[in-house]
């Protein structure tokens, strides 16, 4: 449990790669609607960190789940059969941080152009 | 006064002989039709530039056309990002001759506030693309500039301009 007013969310939860689909069929069992889902680069921990912001529309409660891979292998499953509303946030990840989503339906740039193959919100990017 | 001298007199008062070219270049001059797209908060100005207060049709540019085959002025109002580069290249391409650009904004001149180091998303100056006749320098330029852009591009296909030039106080 955090501190609402000075984070924006009530809960936040670290789990590991293997287990944000189940923790995303929890918080869907329970009502909650998935709001965002983004990347963090943690160039000096050379680990990249996935993050899903989930909220309740009714209880007004917001939960953070985070998930932490290696930069030199960063996957995680994607949550996109459980919320299909994630398929484009998970795009919008990919092509962002190049974190890849297993299973994802059609892992290709969302908002890059068509054949862009870099990273941008990587820390390590150069135009 | 001679009937005939009378009759001539009268008549240059209201006929006026000139080279095809510049009635031509009058007419179009008097009915530059833009085209009808924005691209980023420019676009908002250029909006207000059309709607009554500002009253582009004063000057004959209010005609946006939605059809690219339809419209001779393009009015490049915003950032262009490379994503939206070929579909701006395809309709400048689609417009039919003679055509001219407009290019408002500082965005459109070159890139605007988006020019940062590592930048990766924006096209610096639509003349990276296809050439521009005016330029409309401001973040974002007020309708009344654009309107004065209007009256550049006028100048610019007749030699000469048809409204009074207003000096700041
Ligand atoms: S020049 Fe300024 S106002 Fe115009 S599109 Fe760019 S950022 Fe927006």
């Amino acid at each position: 449990m955090v501190d609402y007013a000075g984070r924006g969310f009530h809960l936040n939860v670290c789990v590991w790669p293997d287990r944000v689909v189940a923790a995303a069929e929890l918080l869907d069992r329970n009502g909650f609607a998935l709001d965002a889902v983004t990347g963090m680069d943690w160039i000096a921990e050379n680990e990249m960190e996935v993050v899903y912001d989930y909220f309740h529309p009714a209880d007004s409660c917001r939960v953070v789940v985070r998930t932490r891979v290696p930069r030199s292998k960063p996957e995680v499953p994607t949550i996109s059969q459980v919320y299909p509303g994630a398929n484009w946030h998970e795009r919008e990840t990919h092509e962002f941080f190049g974190i890849v989503f297993l299973g994802h339906p059609n892992l290709t740039p969302l908002l890059l152009p068509e054949d862009a193959t870099y990273h941008p919100l990587r820390k390590d990017f150069v135009a | 006064m001679e009937p005939e001298k009378a009759c001539s007199q009268d008549l240059s008062q209201i006929i006026k002989f000139a080279k095809l070219d510049e009635l031509l270049d009058l007419s179009r001059a008097n009915s530059l039709w833009p085209l009808t797209f924005g691209l980023a908060c420019c676009a908002i100005e250029m909006m207000a530039a059309g709607a009554s207060r500002f009253d582009l049709s004063r000057f004959g540019a209010e005609v946006f056309r939605p059809s690219p085959r339809q419209a001779d002025v393009m009015i490049v109002a915003g950032t262009i990002n490379k994503k939206m580069a070929p579909a701006v290249k395809t309709l400048y391409d689609q417009m039919l001759e003679p055509k001219w650009v407009i290019a408002m904004g500082n965005c459109a001149i070159s890139g605007g506030p988006f020019v940062y180091p590592g930048q990766y998303a924006v096209i610096e100056g639509v003349d990276k693309l296809f050439p521009v006749d005016v330029f409309i320098p401001g973040c974002p330029p007020r309708p009344e500039a654009l309107i004065e852009g209007i009256l550049k591009l006028e100048e610019k296909l007749t030699g000469k301009r048809r409204w009074p030039t207003v000096t700041p106080q």
